[in-house]
């Protein structure tokens, strides 16, 4: 036999199992990744896994006593006493924490960098009483550099904007955002040295305390400091794009191998274009101020379970506390906000309750309560509609058994993980299902078996150095609060190492069988594979596991077109529907499809509902223009260079479109509410009832029926 | 110059072949011509000529020698009855011969290890007497550049450049295999430079990227540079690495070269609006982007780009001093040894286009010293310059045609007047 199995006793299982892969397993392919990409010199910074800092958003444990939370200063407290010791530095909480917020015991989701072993202590079975830590999201090592070393509280902010009564802030949380593209910016004596850009926190810049305003990680820029740098790299009339890029920490080829804003098309950029891009000339650009967010590359472009959204935390408190910092005649004013955010995965429970859903809805809660303004978080609905990563297993009396297959890629350098979510049930009965799993080229199975009880299991394979490596493993967890549903989860490492030749996980088809026990009544299943697919422009990287049924018919006829619904009479298991963003699950945010204009359709990819979410059973709210026609494919927006446009496509520019309109609805009306609620009525009043209206699961309320912001071009 | 299988372009100095392969008219076809023979010769004409002559010639008839006047010797009215090639060969004397290079070998000494370029003034030589039938002219070599090489531990913190920039190849492939011919493609997107137009004008910057490879190339030579692909096998280039070394960058030499060149010629009648500094600023994003673009590609290290650009500044001025009879009054020298280990390549170092409109001359420039390390670029006057040198006719007269193409069609000569007008004048807007 090739692999063998070990299940972990109780006491010694890691509480999330992702994190625990993250950090352990998949330790070489950090050390083998940061080493090829010559991202930290090894002289200057060298790759010492244990030094590595990482950002977990971590959802804080109750007292033992009590249904309050432990405070940050608790949590401080409590790695400064672990036994035996912690390493220095091993917990550093952000400075934007100040020390009203480190004493609050009503928290649920925040944000810390920690080294390896801290949060192995806190992953640990006895983590959450010891450390105060009830779960933990983490992805990858952030780049040392951009971090800022202390934990104390940073002083509050002393900058604020000026604004007039019609302004609307447009935050825009991305990646490769090229802030001074001229559509961001505005003319003085003749010349676009001013921007419109406020505040911007630049998660990959190295950390300095040369700067206005302090940040833990990265740099945030102000809009005189911006000013300052594009007056400086002003020449003959025209910007030096390439210095200012280098001095704003965007471009820097001597530490990062991927630079997104030198790239001829940069994700942030085409999607802030749409948001909140004007033409120095036109009017109204005057009262559409921006926050911009750069989320780091080191973890944006790592595909493994929670990548980008670990960020989402930092980057919504950012958004709090500086649209507290304008000013309207002399006075304190909050401003309209409008929040983009055009990322997206497919894992998570789909009902609201995961981590990043909760972290997203506390931080628009808070931002709502503490101003009687409107706040509105936009999230792309997903492209994933064809990536065949969903199924529904629904086991009856009557079919007790299902099969389906996990399909590995080759040469993906990414770890895949499949997570498969049992029905809302507090209490599973004992042994109510087995699952068994087959390696690819095995013939024995791995047993699991579902009730009260958790299980951890490692898959291991012998090196040829005679060493046992971790090539994945296998969990059940019973359901907990405040999901309430069973999960099993299958994580394997990635298929392809560039430089250590231990063994890798296998592709090709890992056989899945569900077997339901009689008298446990129905089951209906859902699982998710986790999006693992190199992001447009990243050099490759992962490459997308998925779901396999022999079932699931692709085309509606061979070589006919992309079937892009579940036909209605299917049996397969592996479902379009469903495909919905993962973090897009929540109830506060608007989620938006994307449509194609020339014919009226929906995207192929645009993925759809339902969700596992009362208050989200569609799906998406609304849709908008992803692709202009089928020939033309995406909208044109801004390239990185100022003065080009380029197309993208997918639900990331549908959704900043939407965010460009509601931010002149809430300019209009600054003193009404405006919602999720909304948008879903406009688009039922854009695209009322008629026999080939797409469903609501797919498009939501309709189709928004928005200007072509750049449309005109084409 | 492809290679014989036409696979591995030397160098952007394809040029003069290359002319030939982007356009297959008008003068940049000529230039496919040098170096090769001229027109051939269909053997159906030729055979039909043999024919025709036996057929029609007659009887020989005797011709007296007062018959025909003999041609005036040495005289640039020649130069317009010359084919384009032909030509080349006439400025490559005149600019080659006046250009001294040497090497101080390898010593102990820190100081030494420099190559060397030097221009030589010439003063004409006194009437042939009897003691002296074959007089010499007068010469002396004056410093024009010298380079000395940077260490293996600069160009290994280099690498990891080179190494990160191979991230926009996918979107600068198209631009990198085009950048394999002459940077006149990219110049004349932004000059209208057209061979119907200005076919002088591509027949100048020919010339000056002659110059530039000339020179180059011996430099390149010298100072052996390895290429990123000799320090790692990560590299990978997307293109064949050419046989020569690796600093100066040939592509950054020569993009420079004719950048200036062409900026300065474009200013020659004070036209509007070519004196707006952002002509000159286009004029060198473009060479650059050109040099950047070889790094992409993983054959050349950003401190290639540098020298080359200090090189090629250098004999852009250099080459516009030689066709307008202006005595070369600066020396620049490029240390790579003190050329700080992780810096990118940034043309704004070397080169302040300014805004001649303004009245404010662009200026070859060294790059900011940090106060501590020894500056890596220098400038030094050339003690004394001849100022009766010989000057070049055949340059003069290529920089006359050439200048005259950018004479303004503008009803308001206003400000060609004050230039002297005709469209002729020999043209001398600073640099």
């Amino acid at each position: 036999m090739t692999y063998t199995w070990t299940d972990l006793p109780p006491r010694q299982q890691p509480r999330d199992p992702l994190a625990y892969f993250a950090l352990n397993p998949m330790q070489r392919f950090f050390e083998a990744d940061r080493d090829f990409a010559n991202e930290t010199p090894a002289d200057t910074d060298p790759v010492d896994y244990e030094d590595q800092m990482w950002l977990a958003l971590i959802s804080v444990a109750k007292r033992d006593d009590n249904d309050r939370s432990w405070s940050l200063n608790d949590l401080q407290n409590k790695a400064a006493n672990y036994d035996p010791p912690l390493p220095a530095g091993s917990l550093i909480i952000p400075g934007e924490y100040r020390h009203s917020f480190r004493e609050r015991t009503d928290l649920d989701v925040v944000s810390i960098y920690a080294k390896r072993a801290y949060l192995n202590a806190a992953n640990a079975a006895d983590g959450e009483h010891r450390l105060g830590i009830e779960s933990i999201t983490t992805c990858a090592p952030l780049d040392r550099r951009s971090l800022h070393p202390s934990s104390e509280p940073f002083l509050p902010p002393a900058v604020t904007q000026s604004i007039s009564s019609e302004a609307v802030v447009t935050a825009v949380i991305d990646h490769g955002i090229a802030i001074a593209h001229d559509l961001f910016r505005r003319e003085e004596d003749g010349n676009l040295v001013l921007s419109r850009v406020d505040f911007f926190l630049n998660m990959d810049d190295v950390s300095q305390t040369a700067g206005q305003l302090p940040a833990s990680l990265g740099r945030v820029w102000t809009r005189s400091e911006i000013e300052t740098v594009l007056k400086k790299h002003l020449h003959n009339g025209l910007l030096d794009e390439a210095e200012v890029y280098r001095e704003l920490g965007l471009i820097n080829w001597q530490d990062r191998p991927f630079n997104s804003c030198a790239h001829r098309v940069s994700h942030g950029t085409h999607v802030a274009g749409l948001a909140a891009g004007y033409d120095a000339g036109e009017p109204v650009g005057e009262d559409r101020r921006i926050i911009a967010i750069q989320l780091p590359t080191s973890v944006v472009r790592n595909t493994m379970g929670y990548g980008i959204e670990t960020t989402i935390e930092k980057a919504l408190g950012f958004v709090a506390e500086h649209i507290q910092n304008y000013v309207q005649d002399g006075e304190p004013v909050t401003p309209p906000l409008v929040i983009n955010f055009s990322f997206g995965n497919f894992l998570g429970p789909h009902d609201g309750t995961g981590v990043v859903s909760r972290a997203i809805h506390t931080a628009l809660a808070e931002m709502s309560l503490s101003t009687n303004q409107p706040r509105l978080l936009l999230l792309p609905s997903g492209n994933g509609n064809l990536s065949r990563c969903h199924a529904v297993i629904e086991l009856t009396e009557q079919a007790p058994e299902k099969e389906i297959d996990w399909v590995l890629q080759p040469s993906d350098r990414s770890a895949s993980v499949l997570s498969i979510w049992l029905p809302l049930m507090p209490v599973v009965p004992d042994a109510a299902l087995t699952v068994s799993i087959t390696l690819p080229g095995e013939n024995e199975a791995l047993i699991i078996t579902v009730g009260m009880v958790p299980q951890f299991t490692l898959i291991n394979r012998t090196s040829p150095d005679g060493g046992e490596v971790v090539i994945g493993i296998v969990v059940y967890y019973p359901p907990k609060t405040p999901t309430f549903r069973g999960q099993i989860m299958i994580v394997a490492l990635p298929t392809d190492n560039p430089k250590d030749v231990r063994p890798v996980a296998p592709f090709g088809n890992w056989a899945l069988r569900f077997v339901k026990s009689e008298g446990v009544g129905s089951l209906k299943l859902n699982a998710w594979v986790q999006r693992d697919e190199t992001l447009p422009g990243f050099p490759e990287f992962g490459r997308q596991s998925r779901l396999s049924d022999q079932n699931y018919p692709r085309f509606k006829a061979p070589g006919g077109k992309v079937l892009d619904e579940d036909p209605p009479s299917g049996v397969s298991l592996v479902r379009r529907a469903g495909m919905i963003n993962g973090i897009g699950c929540g109830t506060l945010p608007a989620v938006i499809a994307g449509y194609v204009d020339s014919d009226g359709k929906m995207a192929a990819y645009s993925a759809g509902g339902p969700t596992l979410n009362v208050s989200r059973l569609f799906g998406p709210d609304a849709s908008a223009v992803s692709d202009d026609s089928v020939a033309l494919h995406g909208v044109l927006s801004a390239g990185s260079s100022s003065g080009s446009r380029v197309s993208m496509n997918g639900t990331s520019v549908s959704t900043p479109q939407v965010a460009r309109w509601a931010a002149g609805k809430m300019a209009a009306s600054p003193n009404l509410p405006f919602g999720r609620a909304d948008v879903f009525a406009q688009a039922l009043a854009d695209d009322p009832y008629q026999p080939d209206k797409p469903a609501p699961s797919r498009t939501g309320g309709g189709r928004l029926r928005l200007p072509s912001v750049f449309g005109g071009l084409r | 110059m492809s290679n014989a299988s036409n696979v591995a372009p030397e160098g952007a100095f394809g040029a003069f072949g290359a002319f030939g392969a982007f356009s297959g008219s008008g003068a940049f076809g000529a230039f496919g011509a040098f170096g090769a023979p001229g027109a051939i010769d269909p053997p159906l004409i030729s055979q039909a000529l043999i024919t025709n002559h036996d057929g029609i010639a007659g009887t020989w008839v005797p011709v007296n020698g007062t018959s025909v006047l003999p041609n005036a010797e040495e005289t640039t009215a020649y130069l317009s009855k010359l084919s384009v090639p032909v030509r080349a060969s006439i400025y490559a004397l005149e600019l080659g011969s006046r250009i001294g290079f040497a090497f101080e070998q390898p010593s102990t000494t820190s100081a030494h290890n420099w190559a060397r370029v030097y221009h030589l003034e010439t003063v004409a030589p006194p009437s042939a007497t009897t003691a002296v039938p074959h007089p010499v002219p007068g010469t002396k070599y004056q410093p024009l550049i010298a380079m000395r090489r940077p260490t293996q531990d600069i160009f290994a913190k280099q690498l990891t450049l080179v190494a990160n920039y191979a991230d926009l190849r996918q979107d600068r492939m198209a631009e990198i295999l085009a950048q394999l011919g002459t940077p006149t493609e990219f110049l004349r997107a932004i000059a209208y430079i057209e061979p119907a137009r200005t076919p002088f004008t591509i027949e100048l910057l020919a010339t000056a990227h002659w110059l530039a490879n000339f020179v180059e190339m011996r430099l390149k030579y010298a100072l052996a540079c390895k290429r990123p692909n000799e320090f790692s096998p990560q590299i990978q280039p997307m293109i064949w690495t050419p046989s020569h070394g690796s600093l100066p960058s040939g592509h950054a030499t020569e993009a420079f070269t004719m950048a200036r060149v062409l900026w300065t010629l474009l200013r020659a009648h004070h036209v509007k609006p070519y004196s707006e500094g952002i002509w000159g600023e286009m004029l060198m994003r473009q060479a650059a982007r050109i040099a950047i673009n070889r790094t992409v590609a993983g054959v050349h290290f950003p401190v290639d780009s540098a020298a080359g650009a200090v090189l090629g500044l250098t004999l852009g001025k250099y080459f516009v001093d030689r066709c307008t009879q202006e005595a070369p009054h600066t020396s620049w020298s490029f240390d790579g040894r003190h050329y700080p280990d992780s810096l990118d390549f940034d043309w704004r170092a070397y080169f302040d286009p300014k805004n001649p409109a303004d009245g404010h001359d662009p200026e070859q420039t060294a790059p900011p010293s940090d106060g501590q390390a020894e500056p890596y670029v220098r400038k030094t006057s050339i003690a004394d310059p001849e100022q009766n040198q010989i000057r070049s006719r055949p340059l003069e007269w290529l920089w006359r045609m050439a200048v005259a193409e950018w004479a303004d069609l503008a009803s308001d000569t206003e400000a060609a007047t004050a230039s002297g007008v005709g469209g002729v004048s020999s043209g001398g807007a600073s640099q």
